[in-house]
């Protein structure tokens, strides 16, 4: 491969990455410091939200999956629209 | 016969699979057709298939079962399967579908050109697959046992050649074909019985809630480490597995490979959403009476919708262990009769190549029954969540690493598939010995794999020599790949 194409083709997978890595990092730290805030939070993830649905469980049951749509979303979109004008 | 409804629903499903099975038989006459559909799969039906593929017996009747056992810690295991779909979507799905293979094998091969590298990725496939096989047979087995009150021997057959048929039937076309429609009554059968159950508590959740308190708390079951190691082992796992990452090459393009993520997002997501409900209206309404933890579901659509309901589910979990047995089968049939058939013998004609794949999705299937037999009685949620650990530890570093650091050696590529693989098997024998505590390993097993291959590809510093045209392929858009071929 020519040298132009090859630093195009890296600056195109640097940015791609970038742009995975941290929508992946914002997941992965919503997902995973849940136990995190059971753990040493555990009075305030157990008070009340919704009647008898507590923090931890609508994170758990409805939260988590908001956030990966929402993610999902953006992502797909973001990248549909580098790649048309690409 | 003691359910005659259930008994003629799984009737159906049997018949309906060997149907889709026979019109399909055309499309295997080549390898491309029998791997990956030739590629003609469109976003939509491919997420309904890979639903299909990944709501197995441990989604549809292990979460809710661990649910009304355990409560809160139960719900883990939901928001783990669902998480890995997006780590899949940002991280491999468009570059594995822009590199076009038929298996994993071929893509940690190609990438690296690596005969070692292939084998390993081969047995890597065979054990992921089998911990993954074995409880979907205990699944089948129990449940057709227990409810209609068949032998397990003979369920645990009937399962078993039911799959193999219509696999070496029809292959991956058959197969997908079957997996949307078993995804479709599987996610049916869910939503109909949380519907029925939550109607017990005036539609209202919170009312539930207040009669299974002490079940909405965390820590019923797993302590801090081993609720975060859970997590994280199924988050990444779910990128490693064989038999969902060869779905996304029958996509047609990268971009169809995103969209069919997507979607698949939106029905497992909403899948996995049902299940806590599922679970807490069990132990609210059946108390301590479902004997094990994979017949709390059924149990349950009885308790709320009489025998109609209960065959429904029963059929749907019989569809869901069909999907995900067949999905192996092909990944299996795959590393076997492609990664090691291929390599023995590489001027094999394609028409030489379907048949040993055809014989080797029997041999696969009969594999599938003697293991369903000898682990009888095992935890299927808990068997799954292992498969995952070992998927997550040998395959998703490599693929990561190998897709988007140009740096990574062969040599890098396969000391870190090793410690990933050896590192959690050991892992998972030493806690099933109780010699540790830690239930899921990935949580050291992924980061060990990870450093071991940036270590081992630093101090080796021979990159492929194509390195370059590899990240061009499976990164640029095809757009650009038609520029580039004028």
């Amino acid at each position: 491969m020519n040298s132009s194409k090859d630093k195009a083709t890296e600056e195109y997978v640097s940015r791609e990455f970038r742009k995975s890595i941290w929508l992946g990092i914002c997941f992965l730290f919503v997902t995973l410091i849940l136990p995190v805030l059971n753990h040493f939070t555990g009075g305030f993830m157990l008070r009340s939200m919704f009647g008898n649905l507590s923090v931890t469980y609508v994170y758990s049951v409805l939260f988590i999956y908001i956030v990966a749509w929402v993610i999902t979303v953006y992502y797909v979109l973001r990248t549909d629209k580098e790649e048309e004008a690409h | 016969m003691q359910q005659p409804i259930a008994t003629a629903l799984v009737g159906v499903i049997v018949a309906i699979s060997i149907i889709v099975a026979f019109l399909s038989r055309k499309y295997t006459k080549s390898t491309a057709e029998f791997y990956v559909a030739g590629r003609g799969i469109s976003a939509i039906q491919n997420a309904l298939a890979l639903s299909g593929d990944y709501m197995s017996a441990a989604s549809f009747l292990g979460v809710a079962g661990l649910v009304w056992a355990y409560g809160y810690d139960g719900i883990w295991y939901a928001a783990g399967f669902f998480g890995g779909w997006l780590v899949l979507l940002l991280f491999l799905a468009s570059p594995i579908r822009r590199f076009g293979a038929y298996t994993i094998a071929d893509f940690v091969a190609g990438r690296f050109h690596s005969r070692p590298l292939r084998i390993t990725a081969m047995i890597g496939t065979l054990l992921v697959s089998l911990f993954y096989i074995v409880p979907q047979m205990v699944g089948a087995g129990e449940l057709l046992g227990l409810l209609l009150g068949w032998e397990y021997v003979f369920a645990v057959a009937i399962a078993g050649t039911l799959i193999t048929v219509y696999v070496v039937l029809g292959g991956m076309r058959a197969t997908t074909y079957n997996q949307i429609i078993q995804c479709i009554l599987l996610w049916t059968a869910m939503f109909v019985v949380m519907t029925l159950a939550l109607g017990k508590f005036n539609f209202n959740y919170s009312n539930l809630l207040s009669t299974v308190k002490e079940y909405t708390v965390p820590g019923r079951w797993l302590d801090f480490k081993n609720s975060f190691a859970l997590i994280f082992g199924l988050v990444l796992g779910t990128a490693g597995l064989p038999h969902i990452l060869i779905r996304f090459y029958t996509n047609p393009s990268g971009r169809s490979a995103r969209w069919t993520a997507v979607w698949t997002l939106f029905i497992i997501g909403t899948f996995y959403m049902m299940t806590p409900v599922v679970g807490l209206a069990a132990r609210s309404l059946l108390g301590n009476s479902p004997p094990t933890t994979n017949l709390v579901l059924p149990m349950l659509a009885q308790y709320v919708g009489g025998e109609w309901m209960m065959g429904v589910v029963i059929a749907g979990a019989f569809a869901a262990i069909l999907s995900t047995v067949a999905g192996l089968v092909i990944a299996s049939t795959g590393a076997i009769a492609h990664d090691l058939f291929t390599m023995l013998v590489p001027g094999a004609s394609d028409k030489r190549q379907v048949l040993v794949a055809k014989l080797t999705s029997i041999g696969v299937g009969i594999i599938a029954i003697l293991t369903g037999l000898v682990f009888r009685g095992y935890n299927v949620a808990f068997l799954v969540g292992l498969a995952f650990a070992i998927a997550a530890s040998t395959f998703f570093p490599v693929l990561m690493m190998g897709v988007w650091w140009k740096g990574t050696t062969e040599k890098g590529a396969l000391a870190g598939m090793i410690v990933g693989m050896v590192g959690s098997a050991v892992m998972i024998v030493t806690s099933l010995l109780k010699l540790q505590s830690l239930m899921n390993p990935s949580i050291i097993t992924v980061p060990a794999a990870f450093i071991t291959i940036w270590a081992v590809s630093k101090i080796d510093g021979k990159t492929p020599h194509d390195t370059m045209e590899f990240m061009h392929k499976v990164h640029m858009p095809e757009k650009v790949h038609e520029r580039d071929n004028g």
